[in-house]
């Protein structure tokens, strides 16, 4: 599964440690999930969604 | 993406790996830190004089006791990790079976007899696991 962690989180201007520290998760799982490595949990991408005001759809998409 | 505008980029693995452990022994209970602790400092003073020298089976019962210590720890240390790093333990652990069952089971077929030291050979597949899934999960897709 791709995403656009990494792309909004940069529009944003945040560190991975920081967005880590707004979804409540470490910056290795921040890593991850931007590398496409990591898939996360229901709770953690509704949160991801939240703090980078995007929908899930619009952070998470399948590489077709 | 260039680098120059995404400072995160170029962490040490190791570096990450001791910073992280660090955080998650912060972030655990006081009595887990301190059954942690002294799991550890009494199963290595325990191989060593003076402990070293105290009568069976009160020695072997100091062993089980620093042992069971350490792995009540590593269990309280797992609860405050965050779904990545159960992700990572639950790799770890898989890799630890695997490569840990064929290692004992070759060694016991060709006659190699490893006693207590196959405690040592699981902890050891355990800690090659966590490195590897650490290390894959961080790398790009």
């Amino acid at each position: 599964m791709k995403n656009a962690v990494r792309e909004l989180r940069l529009h944003l201007g945040w560190t991975q440690q920081e967005l880590g520290a707004r979804v409540g998760t470490s910056r290795q799982a921040i890593i991850a999930i931007e590398n496409g490595r990591f898939d996360p949990s229901l709770p953690l991408a509704i949160k991801l969604s939240r703090v980078l005001k995007k929908s899930i759809e619009e952070i998470f998409f399948f590489d077709d | 993406m260039n680098a120059s505008l995404d400072p995160d980029d170029g962490t040490s693995l190791l570096g990450d790996l001791a910073r992280e452990s660090w955080k998650s022994f912060v972030a655990m209970p006081r009595w887990s830190q301190a059954v942690l602790v002294a799991g550890l400092v009494v199963h290595v003073a325990a191989v060593l004089p003076p402990l070293a020298a105290l009568p069976y089976p009160l020695i072997g019962w100091i062993r089980i006791a620093a042992f069971l210590a350490i792995v009540v720890g590593l269990i309280e240390n797992a609860k405050v990790l965050d779904e990545f790093y159960n992700r990572v333990y639950l790799d770890a652990c898989t890799v630890s079976v695997v490569l840990s069952s064929v290692i004992i089971y070759t060694g016991y077929e060709l006659g190699f007899a490893f006693g207590v030291r196959v405690i040592a050979v699981i902890a050891a597949t355990f800690v090659l696991g966590f490195v590897a899934a650490f290390a894959r999960l961080r790398r790009r897709a």
